[in-house]
């Protein structure tokens, strides 16, 4: 990760709980998936609850954080054994010329 | 739609020798564009542990080839969450499968019986010198401390990018359950990273 997405993406704020009921709807808003009145609801509680505002700034840093694992960019290095390589290679022959074939 | 018309899935009965080795350069240019991302996605999923992650990605590679020479992937699509989506349902089998053998006994009263610890070895522990090696970023290391049923979910949607259903169907649970998974999982990765947010002086204010 570089120095820059680390300074946007770990700056996550002390532990906050959103209030208990809106729990589901904090996360499925912090992460895109509210929809239609339960979004609209959501968004006006949190305008006036600061618990939940917080609590929906935070996820959304733990899940910007999170992606960028998953991301192009993600260090490339990681690479199967040789052995291993080679087990797959085998498997693989043995899928193409199943029991009897070979 | 299927590739050919062969026999059962994954043979290559009636397919001939140039077409069968097109589909297999095909598979393995395709396998080696992803494996460095499966691995790593393996690694997290196996808490670190590098020998299981490969297994991990061995299993999901012949898995994904069968798949592929039966016309289970449409070309075009996302190679990665395909890829991802057979990974992670391996790990979430191979976990319950496990977990099945393992809860019979009750490792505690086991353990007072002999002397010998049948937990984990310190070195296999997240947080040891193998874990640390595997795993190189705060971020990385958080993910993998995560349980399995979370650490699945957490790879799927927030790493893979893959919506509820899909990774609902992956998992083999209600979409509610992924949605709970999600908030805990997230909930224990903040609580997992301010330290080290702390520590480099990125925390931001309480809220307001």
């Amino acid at each position: 990760m570089s120095a820059s997405a680390n300074e946007s993406g770990l700056a996550v704020e002390q532990d906050v709980r959103p209030c208990k009921h809106m729990e589901g709807m904090v996360n499925s808003l912090a992460d895109g998936t509210l929809h239609g009145p339960a979004r609209w609801y959501t968004e006006l509680h949190a305008m006036h609850c600061t618990q939940c505002r917080a609590a929906v700034r935070n996820l959304r840093t733990v899940i910007a954080t999170v992606k960028e694992l998953g991301g192009e960019d993600a260090r490339p290095t990681a690479k199967m054994s040789d052995e291993r390589r080679a087990d797959i290679v085998r498997a693989m022959d043995e899928v193409d010329a199943p029991e009897g074939k070979a | 739609m299927r590739r050919d018309q062969a026999g059962p899935p994954g043979t290559t009965t009636r397919r001939d020798e140039s077409s069968q080795a097109r589909l297999r350069a095909a598979f393995e240019r395709l396998f080696d564009a992803q494996q460095g991302a499966l691995l790593r996605a393996a690694r997290r999923l196996c808490g670190g542990n590098d020998d299981e992650a490969q297994d991990l990605v061995q299993d999901a590679a012949i898995k994904a080839y069968a798949a592929y020479l039966d016309g289970r992937f449409e070309e075009g699509t996302n190679a990665r969450a395909w890829m991802l989506r057979i990974l992670t349902n391996g790990f979430i089998n191979g976990y319950h499968r496990k977990k099945r053998w393992e809860d019979p006994a009750d490792i505690d009263d086991l353990e007072a019986e002999g002397a010998v610890s049948l937990r984990a070895a310190p070195a296999d522990q997240p947080g040891s010198a193998l874990f640390e090696s595997t795993l190189d970023e705060p971020v990385e290391r958080a993910v993998a401390a995560l349980s399995p049923d979370l650490r699945a979910c957490i790879e799927l949607v927030d790493i893979g990018d893959m919506d509820y259903a899909e990774t609902a169907a992956t998992l083999d649970v209600p979409i509610g359950t992924v949605r709970s998974r999600l908030f805990r999982a997230r909930q224990q990765l903040h609580r997992a990273l301010t330290p080290y947010a702390e520590q480099r002086g990125l925390l931001q204010g309480r809220a307001g």
